[in-house]
């Protein structure tokens, strides 16, 4: 009868809200980086301010600083800054993975998509992201728009690879499973593709998030009224490098932050899968 | 169960290497499979069983000849052909509930409905307990069950199974052949089985079908009372059944004539 050879195994929960707490040898990591830069400190000198001083800074200007206006930046201090270069990243990583994602599915899927888009993205991926800017900067000015284009442009060529990576290198045993079970093609995209390439589809999202980052700061840095490439191009007038540091480590630390939650994300969405990679 | 009549009539199929090579899989076939039958397809691996197999599935594009189900001839893949295959298909993103639903989801069943039947079937299989795992924590042999679950739970009247349990030690092989032939009492559903495995086909199989170089050389009833333990499989009949097949898979010892079926 049924039930043979099943014993003694009770059904148990694997999947467990492990708190992103702090890795041992991360801290030990972080606190080899600070002394470091202190070391650095003291071989290089007053052009590489230690870290207590770019913290110093970065809490004096925080919120508001007049000497920010002075050297003709808004009000405001670093925040309005961090914000502005957060939401380029933010608009400009969701449309861009949006659009990369579907084209990409969309290649993986149809031979007509393939011919569409793959002679499009083999010639875009092949243009150095950090050229195309100053043409972004002439085409959409310099408002915050031609930052968010830069940063989107990046996020789909990415996106669009690696789904259309993840769908070809699908089992196709699990469509002709789903087929034999009576699934049409809108179900097996639905239930089968999409699920299955989630794993993929996380990996592209963390890697177009990684250098979205940076991208923002470099269109900043080129010409933008906000962000904190601005700041950082503002201080560099006056040679005020604990300031631009200081930029550049708040931008790391939210940059860090988003990653943790994106990974958090991934780990509830792929519960399913493995444990490995899931760090 | 009532089920549909299978009819494979002069079925040939060729596949071309990427060497350019054309390999004949299937050589003219012809086979009828009756409603409720349990045949295996037994041969060597390479000799056309998974081709054949694939198909009845609707798989498989057919060089010549035709598979007709019911009388209507197969047009790719179908609801009333379930497949297990050899590999791991169950969804690992579904939970084991959501997997076995998931041929009455395709088939839009409301959402009770299935649910009761999914329930059913996993406790046919003996999985009580586990509806609402993943299937990572499972072992090899219960995903198998889920597998199997599912394609019962599916309606499907006939069942296709590819080596199903080729990949599962011997404790688990048997339990499960065990357990697909109780279900397969129970419900008389049409299963054609593949398989490489002389002992595996004399557990299940009504009917023994053997497949050399594409094309089936024999076609053996087997006659002997379920359950096929050690006592029925060195009966006589049994032995005869091993000798003719050994023949054909060109393993008899020289100089000691199989003896005729």
């Amino acid at each position: 009868m049924a039930g043979i050879g099943v014993t003694a195994l009770r059904p148990r929960r694997v999947f467990a809200w492990r708190l992103a707490l702090p890795d041992p040898l991360a801290v030990l990591g972080f606190l080899l980086l600070l002394a470091l830069w202190q070391f650095a400190h003291y071989a290089i000198g007053t052009y590489f301010p230690p870290p207590l001083a770019v913290a110093k800074v970065a809490i004096a200007n925080f919120a508001a600083s007049r000497y920010f206006t002075g050297l003709g930046l808004p009000e405001g201090g670093y925040l309005p800054h961090l914000v502005s270069t957060t939401i380029t990243v933010f608009v400009g990583v969701s449309v861009g993975a949006a659009l990369g994602t579907a084209t990409g599915l969309a290649s993986a899927l149809s031979r007509v998509a393939r011919q569409i888009f793959s002679p499009i993205v083999s010639i875009l991926g092949t243009v150095p992201i950090l050229v195309a800017a100053p043409f972004f900067l002439i085409w959409f000015g310099l408002a915050e728009s031609s930052k968010v284009i830069l940063v989107a442009f990046y996020s789909a060529v990415v996106l669009h690879i690696y789904a259309d990576r993840a769908v070809r290198n699908l089992n196709p045993r699990f469509g002709e499973y789903g087929a034999t079970l009576g699934a049409d093609p809108r179900l097996t995209f639905h239930a089968v593709v999409l699920p299955a390439v989630m794993p993929e589809l996380f990996g592209g999202l963390r890697t177009a998030l990684g250098a979205g980052w940076g991208l923002a700061a470099i269109a900043e840095l080129l010409g933008a009224l906000h962000g904190v490439g601005r700041v950082i191009i503002a201080t560099w007038a006056v040679y005020d490098v604990a300031a631009m540091m200081a930029g550049i480590l708040m931008l790391a630390i939210i940059a860090m932050a988003v990653d943790a939650l994106v990974v958090l994300l991934r780990r509830w969405v792929t519960r399913w899968a493995d444990i490995k990679g899931n760090a | 169960m009532s089920g549909l009549p299978i009819r494979i009539e002069h079925v040939s199929c060729s596949f071309t290497h990427a060497s350019g090579t054309v390999v004949e899989a299937l050589t003219d076939v012809s086979l009828d499979i009756a409603p409720g039958e349990f045949v295996c397809l037994l041969g060597r691996s390479g000799h056309g069983k998974s081709t054949l197999l694939r198909s009845l599935a609707g798989l498989n594009p057919l060089t010549s000849g035709r598979i007709t189900v019911g009388g209507a001839a197969i047009e790719g893949p179908s609801a009333e052909r379930g497949m297990v295959f050899q590999e791991d298909t169950v969804f690992p993103w579904m939970r084991v509930q959501e997997n076995v639903e998931f041929g009455q989801r395709a088939q839009g069943q409301p959402p009770v409905k299935r649910a009761l039947s999914a329930r059913h079937w996993i406790s046919a299989v003996g999985l009580d307990g586990f509806a609402h795992s993943w299937p990572k924590e499972l072992s090899g042999g219960m995903r198998k069950r889920v597998a199997i679950a599912t394609v019962f739970a599916s309606g499907a009247p006939i069942l296709l199974m590819d080596e199903p349990f080729g990949s599962l030690d011997y404790v688990t092989r048997m339990d499960l052949q065990n357990l697909l032939i109780d279900l397969w009492t129970r419900t008389r559903r049409t299963i054609v089985f593949v398989t490489h495995d002389i002992e595996e086909a004399l557990v299940l199989a009504q009917r023994i079908v053997v497949l050399d170089r594409g094309r089936v050389v024999d076609d053996l009833p087997v006659r002997l009372a379920q359950p096929r333990d050690e006592e029925v499989r060195a009966q006589p009949e049994a032995l005869a059944i091993t000798k003719t097949v050994l023949r054909h898979l060109g393993l008899a010892r020289p100089g000691r004539p199989a003896a005729a079926a």
